[in-house]
């Protein structure tokens, strides 16, 4: 059966997102309609059945997503890769393919801005797709040595390269132009540039300037969770599950991390919350443990993404270890590394809860960032997530020494004005430290479950869930996740790596109260609304009677 | 702002993050803490103490403020490798100088040598903002399509460049090129500018006239030596040489808002001895003394304006006999003139707020925005002289607008950036109504970020697609709208 999410939100990330398009057959849970502004509707939708594709622009760009570990060859395709493990007499598994479901497949656009990133204008092939992406919102790699013309796709260089000079527009400066207009729009500038550089020694204009997708981060961030919030309104009605659950697992820890980043964004974007639940169908990339979260790590959503895979690399030195794991891990380390800071931090949870009544889940969530940074700050002020991930996203990808922008460590000092108010207006008894626990559960943990709660499980109260928290235990939560690698196939060993804490014993404990509890809570509230989920996962119902 | 406030109070009882985020005015100050912090911690306190740092200026609480300007000068410096620390250090020269200012002999002897020190350097180094940063560039191009499209079928064409220090020949002949490949061939086309400064003005004209030549228009280019805010409304048709028969475009490029100043802020901030001494000495005989006065003259010790009725010179009264600000009488004259077009550029932000933490506020984020945008610029060409550029640009033409938001009050303050949509108010309410902005204005935008490989930037418009945004990251920084006289409406 067909996966309709919009997942976009966070995990988005690879797995390969099934978006059918609005009108779902299932029945929308009723809260979202009340919240959601009428979702746009589709004009021209071409085929009605085609399976949307959303990929992250990792995936999307990726040579070799799929390494082989025996020789390391790298494969654009898992199913390429489990062919040629069969050649080094490894286990190996061909994803099945359902032969009901051979639909044809449209792309998305992972830039959120692009019209392409509509459904309903995606575009039907894998490979225009990817020279579309590259083209209008990739770097531009490839430069002639000619004219110093730039482009993003090779192939575009090879051809401009053939006739480059041939047909030339030359500006007094020495740059040639292929094209006319591109050569009156520079020429306009370059003249009287030029000349007064002649007294004032500067360095041209087009020197400056590269793009690039390094930049900030923080604004991208937020511009493209309204965007998700768009998408989550266009695709309409309901959300199912599909792929397994382990999948949805996975997309739970992970996009904790972001959450933070995307406080205020998310606040605006309520409405669309039912649809956070990341979906993925795709059993292929969870064979992999530690690639897993890599791959998470790709999608245009830098501030979610970029942190996972940070964490799948174990190379955590940049900033405070303990907020990364905990991020990235699904949140328990972090918030064992330094429960102390919780005090100060639990009024801002106790907001947090009764913000998830009903719908609102997104308020919720956005009070639980706000925790989050505190308990960042409380560790050692090495940051929001937005920050950090802007921080991650300079050393990795800029030129630039790896610094955090002005805008960016603005924001962040803001939020943690917030969060410190905050916290001295909290009270710090034992009872709110737990509350805090379990509300961070929730929230770091996400989104996601913020993301589940918000969606499936419309107006259960958090109030209670803080209590069911406390009652689970860990083995729950250990039994949990037993359940769901053993339905999961390969999802298992990508458990054990999501949570590095599982088996630690003690220490975790606490954590896993609060993480136990928010993804039971989830899981029952799905179950409880009745969606159904494909034969993939492990049943939701059956999930239900045991965390309870 | 109050939550930095908060933790002062706060930081003695809640977690030691939050006491190294805001250290106490009071405790002891060392250099040892610099050390032990990273890179972004130092960062994040920054910005805390900047604004503890402006609340206290705010307060004109010398003591205090200093002792937060001590601690931000240990951790930015004007040539930080870090944005942030150079933003800050900016910022700290611009609240300084607003502290000095309650003393004003000793700011205009200290000041005015400063600034003319460097006095010769601006020129070259708006060359560089403007080569670094594409919004002018945008802004021209924009302002261009406007007035080539309003000037549709027009013989003789007459502009009025009112940009001052924001003009650049450039846009004239790109103007240039734009008219000539219009159908029906180039316009008699007449420039006046208008600059303050003699050398600008004539070499502008001899790049426009080579120009033009070149170009075979007929063209005529009038200077005019005057500031903007400095032209006299009354006799504008004659000072801007507008005569009958010509088809008129006005542009306007980030100069508008200084018609906004007025002496608003006429209570002078100055101080008593006495209460230099209150401020100034760090003990709590301090504090007591200043309540003594205060109480005496029945002000509230926080309250800005407190200051206001201790100045000889301006009694409270004054405030309510405010002058108003030049715009008004400016835009009637220009619509007298009945324009076809003006076109507008400004920042997209507001710096003209009632209180002092709110401009400053907004400005922080506002040229945190630039300075991210100048690090941008700088550091994708590795070279060495363009972070000596950035440096330049960043203290001596944006640092200057900082100091404009910041450290100025009452008529000297100019720099009064707002939003679009007050600007719009005002525009519709001076009797002027919006011209929208072409969707080919749009593309020609875009193709030139796209063309001169800027990434960050993007080119927006708002919902009635009437003005452009320019922004970098989603943020809008600059806007550019066009208006014309109401009336024009029956004739076009």
């Amino acid at each position: 059966m067909a996966a309709a999410s919009s997942a976009h939100l966070f995990g988005l990330g690879d797995a390969q997102m099934q978006q059918p398009p609005p009108p779902p057959q299932q029945a929308p849970p009723p809260a979202q309609n009340a919240a959601t502004p009428a979702p746009k509707k589709k004009r021209n939708q071409p085929d009605p059945d085609a399976e949307v594709i959303a990929l992250s622009p990792r995936t999307l760009l990726a040579t070799n997503r799929f390494v082989c570990e025996v020789c390391n060859k790298g494969f654009q395709r898992e199913q390429n890769l489990q062919l040629h493990r069969r050649g080094h007499n490894l286990p190996w598994k061909l994803k099945q393919k359902n032969p009901k479901e051979t639909r044809r497949r449209v792309y998305l656009c992972p830039e959120p801005t692009c019209v392409h990133h509509d459904p309903s204008r995606a575009l039907g092939d894998l490979t225009g797709i990817k020279k579309h992406y590259c083209r209008k919102h990739g770097e531009k790699k490839w430069k002639c040595d000619k004219c110093n013309k730039r482009y993003a796709v090779q192939s575009d260089w090879k051809a401009h390269s053939k006739t480059c000079g041939t047909r030339e527009y030359r500006c007094d400066c020495g740059t040639l132009f292929s094209r006319r207009d591109s050569f009156i729009t520079h020429r306009a500038f370059c003249d009287a540039l030029a000349q007064e550089s002649a007294r004032v020694p500067s360095i041209g204009a087009g020197m400056y300037g590269s793009g690039g997708m390094a930049l900030g981060l923080s604004g991208i961030a937020a511009s493209q969770l309204h965007s998700f919030q768009d998408q989550a309104h266009s695709s309409g009605g309901a959300t199912a599950i599909t792929g397994n659950a382990a999948a949805q697992f996975e997309h739970l820890m992970p996009s904790s991390a972001g959450s933070p980043a995307f406080r205020a964004t998310q606040q605006a974007s309520s409405s669309s919350s039912p649809f956070y639940l990341g979906v993925a169908e795709d059993g292929g990339h969870q064979g992999q443990p530690g690639h897993t979260s890599m791959l998470h790590g790709k999608p245009a959503y830098h501030g979610l993404m970029q942190l996972p895979e940070q964490h799948g690399q174990g190379s955590n030195g940049l900033l405070n270890l303990g907020f990364f794991s905990g991020a990235n891990g699904g949140g328990q380390d972090a918030r064992l590394v330094f429960p102390d800071q919780f005090n100060g931090a639990g009024a801002g949870n106790g907001r947090g809860d009764g913000g998830e009544h009903g719908n609102s889940s997104a308020a919720g969530n956005a009070e639980s960032a706000a925790i989050f940074s505190g308990n960042m700050m409380g560790n050692q002020m090495a940051g929001g997530a937005g920050f950090s991930s802007s921080l991650y996203n300079n050393s990795s990808e800029t030129v630039a020494p790896p610094q955090m922008s002005a805008t960016a460590l603005l924001q962040k000092a803001a939020q943690m004005g917030a969060t410190t108010s905050g916290g001295g207006a909290g009270g710090s008894s034992v009872n709110s430290l737990l509350r805090g626990l379990g509300g961070g559960g929730g929230a770091l943990n996400g989104r996601p479950a913020g993301a589940g709660a918000g969606g499936f499980m419309a107006g259960e109260s958090s109030s209670r869930s803080t209590a069911s928290r406390e009652e689970s235990e860990s083995q729950q939560f250990r039994d949990l996740m037993n359940s769901l690698s053993a339905s999961g196939g390969g999802a298992g060993a990508e458990f054990s790596g999501g949570f590095p804490g599982v088996d630690d014993g003690k220490l975790s404990t606490r954590d896993f109260l609060g993480v136990g509890g928010g993804v039971v809570r989830n899981m029952g509230g799905a179950a409880g609304l009745a969606m159904r989920h494909g034969a993939a996962g492990i049943g939701m119902g059956s999930l239900d009677p045991e965390m309870k | 702002m109050n939550m930095f406030q908060d933790d002062v109070v706060s930081s003695a009882t809640s977690s030691p993050a939050s006491s190294l985020y805001s250290p106490s005015p009071h405790g002891h100050v060392h250099g040892s803490w610099v050390q032990e912090l990273s890179q972004d911690q130092q960062s994040v306190r920054l910005v805390g103490l900047l604004y503890q740092c402006a609340a206290e200026v705010a307060a004109g609480a010398i003591d205090r403020a200093n002792f937060y300007l001590e601690q931000i000068t240990q951790l930015a410096s004007l040539d930080a490798p870090h944005t942030l620390q150079r933003l800050a250090a900016v910022f700290a020269d611009a609240l300084a100088r607003k502290l000095l200012n309650l003393v004003p002999g000793l700011s205009r002897a200290l000041l005015s040598t400063a600034n003319s020190a460097e006095a010769h350097l601006i020129p070259a180094a708006r060359r560089h903002l403007f080569d670094m940063l594409p919004f002018m560039k945008l802004a021209y191009l924009t302002t261009n399509h406007a007035i080539l499209e309003a000037m549709e079928g027009e013989k003789f064409v007459h502009v009025v460049d009112l940009s001052g220090p924001a003009a650049n020949p450039v846009q004239w002949i790109a103007l240039f090129h734009a008219f000539r490949a219009r159908r029906g061939g180039p316009p008699h086309l007449r420039i006046t500018a208008v600059h303050d400064s003699k050398e600008f003005l004539a070499n502008m004209a001899a790049v426009l006239i080579k120009e033009a030549e070149a170009f075979d228009i007929p063209f005529q280019f009038t200077a005019v030596e005057a500031r903007l805010d400095e032209l006299d409304t009354d006799a504008l048709r004659h000072n801007l040489r507008v005569r009958s028969g010509e088809a008129l475009a006005i542009s306007v490029v980030a100069q508008l808002h200084r018609l906004l100043a007025a002496d608003d802020a006429n209570r002078r901030h100055c101080l008593t001895p006495l209460q230099i001494i209150a401020r100034s000495s760090p003990n709590s005989f301090g504090e007591l003394l200043e309540r003594e006065l205060n109480t005496r003259l029945q002000l509230s010790p926080d309250a800005s304006s407190a200051l206001s009725s201790l100045s000889p010179q301006s009694p409270v009264l004054a405030a309510h006999q405010r002058p108003v600000a030049k715009l008004g009488s400016f835009l009637s004259a220009v619509k007298a003139l009945s324009p076809k077009i003006m076109v507008v550029t400004e920042p997209e932000a507001n710096h003209n707020a009632a209180t002092f933490q709110e401009r400053f506020d907004e400005a922080l984020n506002y040229y945190a925005s630039l300075f991210d945008c100048l690090e941008r610029a700088s550091s994708s060409s590795s070279a060495a002289a363009a972070a000596a550029e950035r440096a330049r640009v960043e203290r001596l033409v944006i640092g200057e607008e900082i100091r404009g938001v910041v450290a100025r009050e009452g008529a000297e303050r100019k720099e009064r950036h707002e939003r679009l949509p007050q600007w719009a108010r005002r525009m519709q309410g001076a009797g002027m109504e919006p011209v929208g902005l072409s969707y080919g204005a749009m593309m020609e935008a875009r193709k030139l970020l796209q063309s001169c490989g800027w990434g960050g930037y993007e080119v927006t418009h708002d919902p009635r697609g009437e003005a452009f945004f320019f922004c970098w990251h989603r943020k809008p920084l600059y806007f550019v709208s066009a208006w014309r006289p109401a009336a024009c409406r029956q004739s076009s």
